[in-house]
């Protein structure tokens, strides 16, 4: 296929314009209901996530203290390890598996 | 404002939605609508999704007006957001791996149109053919070709170079090509 062929196409296919007349006629109306509808909606999502924070929080506070307290001990010993400058011995133990 | 904004430029317009007037907004709908429309019955397979799109171009419009400089002419912008929300339905398609619907030919073939010489089985290969190309290069040729936008307005509107536009539409072309030929050979 040469580049006429392609132009011609195209030219072709530019002229096939829909007509939207049916589809556009009323279409601010809606527009303006949707945008109502949406501006309603919002502040009712912004109040339910205003009333879960303190879930959300309190949910943070327990992740936190399980992560420090039950999930990594092996990681509290290296911190106190290097807390006490023993950080190349708890290395060696650590990459020896002792 | 049904007459009474029809005088009124489209920046004051703009001003007037920002300062909590609706109804001026839904005069720059009344006016720019059929752009909108024109663009997006580009990209959308059918009247349905052809609302979905128009609605979500201007949501976005009103969301974002605070954004909108004054730069450019409010219908220069407002393509942007036509031409990004196209983009986005492209991509979702392509993501969606979907069939090319031979119902997408027969909808933009409503209106009856002069053929330039070609065939319409040429004409269904091109639009299928459409349907194939990146969602980059689908919107730079609707853009140049069958939007007629200049090379500086389609930068524009896409957020790129002049320079970038002429390279994008070069390969564009080169690819819708093959891809007509292919689709023909399929025939």
């Amino acid at each position: 296929m040469n580049d006429m062929k392609l132009e011609s196409l195209l030219g072709a296919l530019r002229g096939k314009v829909v007509n939207t007349a049916r589809i556009e006629h009323g279409f601010e109306t809606r527009m303006m209901a949707t945008l109502r509808q949406r501006q309603a909606q919002e502040p009712a999502v912004f109040f339910m996530a205003w009333k879960l924070a303190p879930m959300f929080l309190a949910l943070l506070f327990v992740m936190g203290g399980w992560v420090y307290t039950v999930a990594s001990p092996q990681g509290a010993v290296h911190f106190s390890a290097v807390g006490a400058r023993h950080e190349e011995v708890q290395m060696v133990r650590y990459m020896t598996g002792d | 404002m049904d007459s009474a904004g029809a005088g009124i430029p489209d920046e004051r317009l703009v001003d007037q939605v920002r300062a909590g007037d609706d109804a001026a907004f839904e005069e720059l709908i009344r006016r720019h609508k059929h752009k909108v429309f024109g663009m997006a019955s580009r990209i959308a397979r059918d009247p349905l999704e052809l609302e979905e799109i128009a609605q979500e171009v201007f949501v976005k419009a009103y969301e974002n007006l605070a954004r909108y400089r004054g730069d450019a002419p409010f219908g220069h912008w407002l393509a942007r957001i036509a031409t990004n929300t196209c983009h986005d339905y492209l991509r979702k398609r392509k993501q969606r791996r979907a069939e090319v619907s031979v119902d997408l030919y027969e909808w933009t073939l409503e209106a009856p149109a002069e053929l330039h010489g070609a065939e319409p089985e040429e004409l269904a290969a091109l639009a299928r053919a459409m349907e194939r190309l990146r969602p980059d290069d689908r919107l730079v040729l609707t853009l140049l070709e069958l939007e007629e936008k200049s090379v500086k307005e389609t930068a524009y509107i896409m957020e790129i170079s002049e320079g970038n536009v002429k390279v994008r539409a070069h390969r564009a072309r080169k690819t819708l090509k093959e891809l007509v030929e292919k689709e023909l050979k399929h025939e």
